[in-house]
């Protein structure tokens, strides 16, 4: 049977729906912030976890000129290395069929069947994970297995023959599979262009026999894969590997935290868990504060009822009991909501992952921590929000309950002292400034209320203004190319002016990137360094308040993150080792601090970088200004030129980076305005409609005296408009704090967003609060005219 | 005078030097003074003052809705004025029926229910459907408070505060808010209240009529015990006006 009691809430619930309903909705924004970033973020960790145990990450990648098997033999008896694999990777030129650009294709050499049924072999090590067709079945056929996302991108299905350029020959190949491989996850040829771009660029295995016989590596390899046992001791294997392979032309060695399909998306779930802890404690602070400041207004309208069921005897455990299970319904129904609308943001979010990176499956995991999380949340905060509200009351005896609320102090408000001004105050005002100096706590609950909704409506626009602002720094301001060349190999600098007389180019520079590893003592990150002339116009390196700076004629520009997290400044050296060159190290000083916000840059002259990679002067691409009509144009041609891998319009790069990075963010930062809407609005409209319920009595009296609906509406309304702008001016300030934190958040290495606040965001953010504030204002004009005099008159305070 | 039928010899409420304050320093307010006297099971007494005269105070004091500043309040000789809140609330739960001048009805719930409310609490409760009838509602008690009478909205409230089957009622200006027709009807419920079932009744009002009606008047002006009158003869609701 229902009690008395509960009956009085499911009514207490019905006839105060629209707060309730308030009240749900913030709850349900800041569980939902939550649960889409920890879904999403956990969702992405979960499945790269799956894929890299099911199908044999490696965890170590040697690059070597040309190790025979017994080479590899000897690596794989090491006792940490568990598994090991030689094997032949070369880039080359690929003539896809459907495309109009240079495309360049990465074999990847992968080992013989196990049988004739056409399945992978699995062998624990960098296996392939078949998606359509079937694996080798003979050894020495001119067969190909597509990446899938190079597949799609360029048409090659199973049944498909293009022409590739092997070892200088052209060579046809028959595609006979569509295959992922937990290892090019994310497929981009180096660092430098760090967008994966498939249209472009992309994996072809080969079996090792056709391989061996194509690039004249019979009983050999350029690439050494390895999985470890548990707990090996990296440095002591890389050690011993290139021990090993010293005498075979041993280059490098990438660990997992180096290979840059892993480490881009290591950075991707690292920044998703940390922004996954940030953003939603935000959003809950906010929706905490302003749980506890709607419900306890809510409360002080039970003041009476609490005093009546207190008279009775009911005990205060019951009564706390009964105002707690309303918070408690309240609180378990915004987390069960909120948990469902952030699933569904954790899918289209998920969804945005699927484009770059190259899952078998990504689904959205609903994690049961993240459930159980939410739903703690919505009950604890309800119920703590709930608590705060009752304890004043429940401190006080029954019959204090049931006297009217005595005002906090009827002392002279400040403004009563200049008596002047005080007397030629309409009395209107004299009653707003009255209120507003006798109720301080409840006028400054509203206030901070306010000023929360106004930070997070402000904070909004700045994170969706500040990822604008970094594409246009990126793609105006530091970028001034129309399409970047790049080669094979690095080539003589010189070369690269051949381009220039290409039919509508107007200016070619010569450019070096190379991915180096910048040190300073402990201190490690790996960083792409760009070699270009001391004349170069291209591409823009600007320091922090904007200014231009040139390159030195020695020394290093260091991008500002990457000095920061290094621990240098200017005038300071770093030891620079480029990776993937057999180069040693060297020290160089910084000379300056770049301010970019993609990628981790530091910029150098090309001739000195180019000593420093062991070469004279060279270039591993071009950057060209060219007349905008005649960049398809110019690709063509470039299609054609053997030494280019790639060329790339800024136009296609933009659209890339967007896609890439910028389109999730967008979704996340919709997702925010839609939760800062919400949260504000509520907040706004139950503290207008409450002030209306407390003091329904006065304002009855006031149309007993004979004020008219609008005469007594303006009190309330001004008021109210005093209070906003209070909480909107703090708001202001509270959002460009929340900004700045928010922003930190998102730092990782590849982008970085300043706080960006333009004028106009002020503007909007002030506009949509009053706004906000002008609805709430007119549902309570309405209540006004509807007061009946007769009634409140009649009831008690 | 001897005593009526029904009313027993000994006291059911004791009260000795009982004082109350609210607030410090100026703003101190003495609402009660010292101020004694007793109360016998069965009795119908009337608290009688000018607004302010701290019989609002002596009321809530009696109800255990507050405890005094200083002095001693004795029912059924327990030492209701050292009870803690817990204690207190068993106290109101058990033993006090209230009557409030506005009612007080929780608006949200039925005639019937707000009744029940109370009966929920005891369980020596009184039938819920009886206490309608008995009260004249018999027809009402699906009603929410906002659709009945001020007279049925206090009928309500005085069948809540007798479904716990309580020892002692205590009235706030149980008329104050009624017309004088509704009000006498009130004032005769009450006095079935008392007279029928054997309620002890204490009511307080500023209405000097009303104490026709009681067993004793008690006067207090200022938190202060003016007067105490015993009535040698009762007045029947139906033979007072005012």
């Amino acid at each position: 049977m229902v009690s008395t009691l509960n009956k009085k809430i499911i009514r207490d619930m019905r006839d105060h729906w629209a707060q309730f309903l308030a009240i749900t909705m913030v709850i349900l924004c800041g569980v939902s912030s939550l649960a889409a970033m920890k879904g999403a973020s956990q969702s992405l960790r979960g499945t790269r976890d799956t894929y890299y145990a099911g199908y044999g990450m490696a965890d170590m990648w040697t690059y070597v000129e040309r190790a025979p098997q017994n080479a590899v033999a000897k690596v794989r008896a090491l006792p940490s290395v568990l598994r090991a694999r030689g094997r032949i990777e070369f880039d080359v030129s690929v003539d896809a069929p459907d495309s109009k650009r240079s495309v360049t294709a990465r074999i990847v050499s992968v080992p013989a069947p196990n049988d004739d049924e056409g399945k992978a072999p699995r062998t624990g090590l960098l296996d392939l994970c078949m998606s359509e067709g079937r694996y080798f079945v003979g050894d020495e056929q001119p067969e190909v297995i597509v990446e899938r996302q190079f597949a799609e991108a360029n048409g090659l299905r199973p049944g498909v023959t293009f022409k590739a350029t092997l070892n200088d020959r052209k060579t046809e190949l028959r595609v006979v599979g569509i295959a992922q491989s937990p290892e090019f996850i994310y497929t981009i040829r180096g660092l430098a262009s760090y967008i994966p771009d498939p249209k472009s660029f992309g994996i072809l295995w080969m079996s090792e026999k056709f391989a061996e016989k194509a690039f004249n590596f019979e009983g050999a390899a350029n690439r050494v894969v390895l999985t470890l046992s548990r707990g090996a001791n990296k440095d002591a294997v890389k050690k011993a590997l290139e021990q090993i392979l010293s005498p075979y032309g041993y280059i490098t060695t990438l660990t997992q935290d180096e290979h840059i399909s892993s480490k881009m998306l290591g950075d991707e779930i690292e920044q998703g868990a940390k922004q996954a802890e940030i953003m939603p404690t935000i959003f809950l602070s906010v929706a905490a504060l302003v749980l506890a400041i709607m419900m306890t207004r809510m409360v002080r309208n039970q003041r009476t009822q609490m005093g009546v069921l207190m008279a009775m005897g009911y005990t205060k455990a019951r009564i706390v009991a009964h105002y707690l299970s309303i918070s408690l319904i309240v609180g378990i129904s915004g987390a069960a909501g909120g948990l469902a609308l952030g699933f569904a943001f954790a899918g289209e979010m998920t969804k945005l992952y699927k484009d770059f990176f190259s899952f078998p499956s990504l689904a959205v995991i609903v994690p049961a921590n993240v459930v159980t999380e939410g739903f703690l949340i919505g009950a604890v905060f309800s119920t703590a929000g709930g608590l705060f509200a009752v304890s004043s009351l429940l401190r006080m005896a029954p019959a204090e309950a049931l006297r009217p609320e005595t005002p906090s102090s009827a002392a002279k408000v400040l403004l009563e002292h200049f008596r002047g001004f005080w007397r030629a105050l309409p009395f209107p005002w004299k009653m707003i400034l009255r209120y507003i100096g006798r109720h301080k706590i409840r006028v400054c609950l509203a206030i901070l209320g306010i000023a929360l909704a106004t930070s997070i409506v402000m904070s909004a626009f700045i994170a969706s203004d500040s990822m604008n602002y970094v594409q246009e720094h990126q793609f105006t301001l530091v970028q001034k190319e129309d399409i970047k060349v790049d080669f094979f190999e690095a080539r003589d600098a010189r070369s690269s002016l051949d381009l220039a007389h290409l039919e509508g180019v107007k200016r070619s520079e010569p450019i070096l990137e190379v991915y180096a590893e910048v040190s300073n003592g402990w201190r490690k990150k790996n960083i792409t360094i760009t070699g270009m002339d001391g004349n170069a116009d291209l591409r823009r390196i600007l320091a922090r308040d904007g200014k231009r700076l040139s390159i030195p004629r020695s020394g290093l520009l260091l991008e500002r993150r990457a000095a920061e997290l290094l621990g240098v400044g200017i005038g300071d050296s770093v030891t620079v080792k480029a990776l993937l060159h057999k180069m040693d190290e060297k020290r160089v000083v910084i000379t300056g601090l770049v301010e970019q916000h993609l990628g981790l840059n530091a910029y150098m002259q090309l001739d000195e970088l180019s000593r420093l990679v062991g070469e004279r002067r060279v270039a591993s691409g071009v950057l060209l200004e060219a007349f905008i009509a005649e960049i398809p144009g110019i690709e063509k041609k470039l299609k054609d030129v053997p030494a280019v891998v790639s060329s790339e319009p800024k136009a296609v790069q933009q659209q890339m980076v967007y896609d890439a990075f910028l389109k999730s963010k967008n979704i996340m930062f919709g997702m925010m305005m839609f939760f800062a809407a919400v949260i504000s609005f509520a907040v706004i409209y139950t503290m207008t409609t409450i002030a209306i319920d407390e003091r329904s009595r006065e304002l009855a009296s006031l149309r007993v005296i004979g004020l008219t609906v609008d005469e007594v509406a303006a009190i309330l309304f001004n008021e109210n408009f005093m209070v906003s702008m209070l909480g909107i001016a703090a708001g202001l300030v509270l959002g460009v704090l929340e900004s700045i934190l928010m922003m930190a958040a998102f730092e990782t290495d590849m982008y970085r967003f300043p706080s960006v606040i333009k004028p106009y965001t002020y503007v909007v953010t002030i506009l949509i609060v009053f706004a906000f504030v002008m609805f709430s204002n007119w549902v309570c004009y309405n209540r006004i005219r509807n007061l009946s005099m007769v009634e409140v008159m009649k009831t008690r305070e | 005078m001897g005593a009526r039928n029904g009313i027993g010899s000994s006291p059911i409420l004791h009260v000795t030097n009982l004082t109350k304050e609210y607030g410090v320093g100026e703003a101190k307010v003495r609402a009660l003074r010292g101020v004694s006297f007793d109360v016998r099971e069965g009795e119908f007494i009337v608290v009688l003052g000018p607004s302010g005269s701290g019989k609002s105070t002596l009321l809530h004091v009696l109800g255990g809705m507050e405890l005094p500043t200083t002095g001693s309040f004795l029912f059924d000789d327990r030492e209701i004025s050292s009870y803690d809140a817990a204690m207190l609330t068993q106290y109101r739960r058990r033993e006090v029926g209230f009557v409030f001048q506005f009612y007080n009805l929780v608006p949200n719930l039925t005639a019937f229910e707000n009744v029940q409310l109370a009966a929920d609490l005891s369980k020596s409760h009184l039938d819920v459907v009886e206490l309608m009838l008995e009260v004249g509602l018999g027809e009402r008690m699906q009603h929410f408070p906002a659709q009945m009478s001020g007279g049925e909205q206090q009928r309500v409230a005085i069948a809540r505060a007798l479904a716990k089957n309580p020892r002692l009622v205590l009235c706030d200006e149980p008329t104050g808010a009624l017309d004088y027709e509704t009000g006498k009807l009130i004032l005769a419920l009450l006095e079935r209240v008392n007279g029928g079932m054997g309620k002890t009744l204490v009511v307080i009002t500023h209405n000097a009529s009303i104490g026709q009606m009681a067993d004793r008047v008690i006067k207090l002006r200022s938190g202060e015990i003016t007067e105490l009158i015993v009535n040698k003869h009762r007045a029947l609701s139906s033979e007072i006006e005012w």
